[in-house]
């Protein structure tokens, strides 16, 4: 935890902080392991090494390499493609509660993949008790071009009708509420079969990805980390209030555009992938704040970190809670992350 | 020194500010005063191009500062706002920010070291590594100076530097202001409403109304006919060791 006063010199302090990266990197490394061991199959730490060698037994290579290693790097990448556009929609906003499902572009994804579902026919077919998406490439598309929407407008508001962060975060909400009416209605108008579509691709699901699919997140995220990592220091700028960054040099307004459109395009390459994952966003910046305080050179590598293990805890637990049967993994991200985050802001001094 | 040339701001068709200019040189201080909403805070995020003037020039010892970049108009001239926007990061983050406008890719030892000889001449080394939103009014102000001194500017901005601070730290703050102009030849302009303290520490005089400079000069320009033409009071200036105080009432 960080101790305030503890650091005499600013090199402690810098200690300090690359120590809790290393920590973060060391807990998600355990997380993995703990869940690539966890489950049916029950395999131990040795058969995990062997089959990660392709050295292990075929039952324990095939449920490593088919099974449980796609669906944890996807909960990996997802983790760190949303809690990096959180932590830095909350920064550019100047809104603690930004995150792009508060923005709508999960919404807005959503409204995407159901009018895919429904109009385009890219609905699921069921095969005895395991669903199939019959296009799922087109859902995906749909959804990115929803999320991708959302962002527009509220870029588009922010350029031409000078709305301030506050509004963005306003015109957010209001845009949600029109995505899900919309989405409400294509629900409406479909038939059963179409309707269990959107709702099961609205759950959130880590196993419709392969590895190519994960890559592609994982490249989105690691060119929007490098981004963002060279503009550390006018994030840390900024968060002393747009004037006192101009006056600094940072050039705010080309700043929050970029950093706007990086940040949801990541997010909604994560959301048109696995569905609608909330809450992993809003919340692992806010833990790694706890521990790095808003210092972006650290804040960031943290709150990847962060948003990584949350989702591969909420992994773990979607496939082992009522196994053989996968809890969607959004009800479970929510689940998990709300009372932290509830914790965190009736602590006192926990979320600033 | 600055020179200011026919600076006019408008927020669409409602011109704010319109055609200022004055000079002044380095070393001085430079009070602005007028009535709430006549301009001030216009003028000085005017001045280092926060918000972009529809018309005018500064230039900042003969250099025209629209011809620079941000990062360079930031070597010239450093700015602390009306409102500190406070957030978790320690004071010595927040001092190291200053040096933005120098660094490379990061901050240097060379910054580290100013940054920790700026804080310590403030007196605030015992709370360098603590959050900045832990502490006091008058000390989060000294941080916001030591930021703004640190950025070795040749103007300092200051939008009501003592606002919301009690006697001893309004005094203590102006203190190193006036210490640092002359000290470090800085151009002081700042914002202020106590008249007393102006006449104190300022050594010249720009009072602003609806957007017009209404006068500027020395000490010997703040006399009760201004005062009532500017802020419509009556006040009486009486002179106390040399020095003027004005008497409202």
């Amino acid at each position: 935890m960080y101790q305030f006063g503890t650091h005499t010199t600013y090199q402690g302090y810098i200690r300090y902080n690359c120590g809790a990266v290393l920590m973060m990197s060391l807990l998600l490394l355990a997380v993995v392991l703990c869940s690539l061991m966890t489950g049916s199959a029950g395999l131990g730490l040795t058969d995990v090494f062997l089959a990660l060698a392709g050295k292990g037994s075929s039952m324990a290579e095939t449920v490593l390499w088919n099974v449980r290693l796609p669906r944890i790097c996807t909960a990996v990448a997802v983790g760190i493609a949303l809690s990096l556009a959180g932590c830095m929609m909350q920064n550019v906003l100047r809104n603690p509660l930004a995150s792009s499902s508060t923005l709508g572009v999960s919404q807005g994804a959503s409204f995407g993949a159901a009018f895919a579902i429904v109009f385009l026919d890219a609905g699921l077919y069921a095969e005895s008790s395991f669903f199939t998406f019959s296009q799922s490439w087109l859902i995906t598309l749909c959804a990115f071009a929803g999320g991708l929407c959302t962002t527009a407008v509220i870029l588009g508001l922010s350029r031409l009708a000078g709305v301030s962060p506050a509004g963005m975060i306003l015109a957010g909400v209001a845009l949600s509420s029109l995505f899900m009416g919309g989405t409400a209605i294509i629900q409406y108008y479909a038939d059963d079969i179409k309707v269990a579509s959107v709702v099961y691709w609205t759950f959130g699901d880590l196993g419709r990805t392969g590895f190519g699919r994960t890559g592609i997140i994982f490249l989105a995220s690691l060119l929007a980390f490098v981004f963002f990592y060279c503009n550390c220091w006018n994030y840390n700028a900024l968060e002393s209030g747009s004037n006192t960054a101009k006056s600094l040099g940072v050039q705010v307004d080309r700043l929050v555009v970029a950093t706007m459109v990086a940040a949801t395009l990541i997010a909604s390459v994560a959301v048109a992938f696995v569905g609608t994952i909330s809450f992993v966003g809003l919340v692992a910046p806010h833990i790694s704040r706890f521990f790095v305080g808003n210092n972006y050179r650290f804040l960031l590598p943290c709150s990847a970190l962060m948003g990584a293990i949350i989702m591969v805890m909420a992994e773990l637990v979607s496939r082992t809670a009522v196994s053989p049967s996968i809890l969607p993994i959004g009800a479970l991200t929510s689940f998990l992350g709300a009372p932290v985050f509830l914790y965190m802001i009736f602590k006192k001094g926990g979320v600033k | 020194m600055i020179e200011v040339t026919d600076l006019s701001f408008a927020y669409g068709k409602k011109e704010i500010l319109h055609h200022i200019s004055f000079h002044a040189l380095e070393g001085e201080c430079v009070g602005i005063l007028g009535n709430n909403g006549a301009g001030k805070s216009t003028l000085i995020s005017c001045i280092n191009r926060i918000k972009k003037p529809s018309s005018g020039n500064v230039a900042v010892n003969g250099k025209n500062i629209n011809s620079l970049s941000c990062r360079q108009i930031a070597r010239h001239i450093s700015y602390v706002a009306q409102k500190n926007e406070l957030c978790r990061t320690t004071v010595f983050d927040s001092v190291l920010l200053g040096r933005k406008p120098y660094f490379k890719w990061t901050a240097g030892k060379e910054d580290i070291r100013l940054c920790d000889e700026m804080l310590s001449c403030l007196n605030l080394s015992a709370h360098k590594m603590r959050f900045i939103d832990e502490l006091s009014g008058g000390e989060v102000q000294k941080v916001m100076l030591a930021r703004a001194f640190v950025q070795e500017p040749k103007v300092l901005l200051l939008d009501e530097p003592t606002n919301n601070l009690d006697p001893k730290n309004q005094y203590e703050i102006m203190e190193l202001v006036k210490q640092a102009a002359e000290e470090k030849k800085i151009t002081v302009l700042m914002v202020l409403h106590d008249l007393n303290l102006a006449l104190r520490y300022c050594d010249k005089f720009m009072f602003i109304k609806d957007g017009c400079m209404h006068a500027y000069g020395d000490a010997s320009i703040v006399t009760s006919e201004l005062l009532r033409g500017v802020y419509a009071i009556d006040a009486d200036i009486v002179n106390i060791d040399n020095k003027k105080v004005v008497m409202i009432g």
